[in-house]
């Protein structure tokens, strides 16, 4: 019934998502550097597709948080339509479409920071609400 | 930024150690409470192992790495923290009045077939009740063991540990209201609505999908397995607590539509008469309080949508084993209707009754 519970709710759709994206990421990050373990690539491409729908479409569709598109939202005010270019890209590459350059790790890259600050400032308003 | 990394991992592995040792210290001897302890420790000793490997890849760590090193640290720090300010502490301070609300609570979990490990309850916090979904852990107020009025609000609370588990229900929830706003939108459009109208529309549609369909699933299942009772406390809440009936918040939809979609699963359940009764207790509340429904409060509420929400608990709820309230076969959601009931119709002398029946929930619950 208490704010707390809703907060407690989003903050851990929130971090669950961080948490999934930056260890995914790291993999791939060290897969390319010739690692061991998977690329994860379909999931990030996934991911990114959600993303670009979320913040160009009227969709409803929210398997990505809405507080990380916002976010991203925000931040790429002024070159928006770049950001739509540069996760279209991003997909492509990482639908084997062509190949996984230093581009598409700076958009995943952008897309860690975002649901980082989401997951973080929720867990700050969580204890001082 | 190694060195900083290497201070920041060694700092929470060093935390992580210390919540491992303080819960292993910790002399339970209820089996069901010492069963939570050790799942909670199991996850801190993974925790443990995943700093240890990620302090083991510093080592080789290349640059571009830092950054996602960084966060790793930094949920693996909001989970320690969560930890030691949730379940750790309540461990280390339960009392009887805790055991007792936690088995009280798990025999309501019994009763209507929660799909969902029992949580650790404690009677410490300042939030009304509330509940930390990945602690496993709710929260109430400390008088409320003693009394019975309240206590549907915990149906409510393990809403949210169930939403946790699955999506099913909270999608469904998601499809039946995007269907609703997007016809209503199109019909809007077509009859050249204001634009400022179709936005509202736009805007009430994207809350009801982020937040509002967990605040409403919650209530509707807490209605759903515990009955009138729930109605009853939610009325009693608005009245105690509700800044304004018709307010929405991001996080929380209007205490009016709550109250409208709870009374509609009440008569889905077949409670005509007490559906009525808390009805005419909601109107009373709205007149002394003089607050009037304002226009776009059925632009964001329809009847038709919170009527087909209920459907789709109900619907859910049947599909998966979950009760719904029987007064017969449940006997602690039985009694908290028979509280509502008596001290409805005589609040002047409900405690003494209330008092006998908590000392006998003690004595069935903790011994």
């Amino acid at each position: 019934m208490s704010d707390i519970s809703a907060l407690s709710s989003d903050y851990e759709a929130n971090s669950q998502f961080a948490e999934t994206l930056n260890t995914a990421v790291l993999s791939l990050k060290k897969f390319l550097r010739g690692g061991p373990g998977q690329s994860h690539t379909d999931a990030l491409a996934g991911i990114v597709a959600a993303i670009r729908t979320q913040l160009t479409s009227a969709t409803l569709e929210r398997s990505v948080p809405s507080e990380v598109v916002e976010r991203l939202s925000t931040e790429h005010k002024s070159d928006f339509n770049y950001l739509i270019e540069d996760l279209e890209a991003a997909e492509t590459a990482l639908r084997g479409k062509a190949p996984i350059d230093h581009r598409v790790i700076v958009v995943l890259d952008t897309i860690c920071d975002a649901a980082d600050a989401s997951a973080s400032a929720m867990f700050r308003r969580l204890r001082r609400h | 930024m190694t060195k900083l990394l290497d201070q920041l991992f060694y700092d929470l592995l060093q935390r992580f150690r210390f919540l491992r040792d303080e819960l292993a210290r910790i002399t339970i001897a209820e089996p069901d409470i010492a069963a939570y302890r050790d799942r909670l420790l199991t996850q801190i000793e993974r925790s443990i192992e995943t700093v240890q490997s990620l302090i083991e890849d510093l080592d080789h760590m290349q640059p571009e790495f830092a950054r996602n090193m960084y966060h790793a640290c930094k949920r693996l720090t909001e989970y320690a923290q969560l930890a030691d300010e949730g379940p750790v502490s309540t461990l280390s301070r339960f009392q009887p009045r805790d055991r007792f609300l936690t088995r009280l609570v798990a025999a309501m979990c019994d009763e209507f077939n929660f799909p969902h490990a029992k949580p650790l309850c404690s009677a410490i916090t300042t939030q009304y009740y509330c509940i930390l979904p990945r602690m496993d852990l709710i929260l109430v107020p400390h008088s409320e063991p003693d009394h019975l009025l309240g206590l549907p609000d915990v149906y409510h609370e393990l809403g949210h540990l169930l939403f946790r588990d699955t999506a099913v229900l909270i999608e469904k929830l998601r499809a039946c209201a995007q269907k609703h706003f997007q016809d209503e939108i199109v019909r809007a459009e077509r009859k050249a609505w204001p634009a400022a109208s179709i936005d509202a529309l736009r805007a009430y549609s994207l809350r009801w999908s982020e937040s509002w369909v967990v605040e409403f699933g919650c209530d509707l299942l807490a209605t759903y397995v515990c009955g009138p009772a729930f109605g009853w406390t939610n009325t009693r809440l608005c009245a105690r607590l509700s800044p304004e009936f018709f307010e929405t918040t991001a996080s929380h939809p209007s205490d009016a539509a709550r109250t409208i979609a709870i009374r509609f699963m009440l008569q889905n359940q077949g409670y005509l008469k007490e559906a009525r009764q808390i009805d005419l207790q909601w109107e009373a509340l709205q007149q002394t309080s003089g607050q009037t429904e304002p226009q776009v409060f059925r632009l964001a509420f329809p009847n038709d949508l919170l009527a087909g929400i209920v459907t789709v608990v109900v619907e859910y709820c049947k599909s998966v084993g979950i009760l719904a309230f029987d007064r017969y076969s449940m006997p602690v959601a039985a009694l908290l209707n028979d509280a509502w009931e008596r001290f409805v119709e005589a609040p002047s002398i409900f405690r003494e009754w209330e008092a006998a029946q908590i000392l006998t929930l003690y004595q069935r619950y903790d011994n």
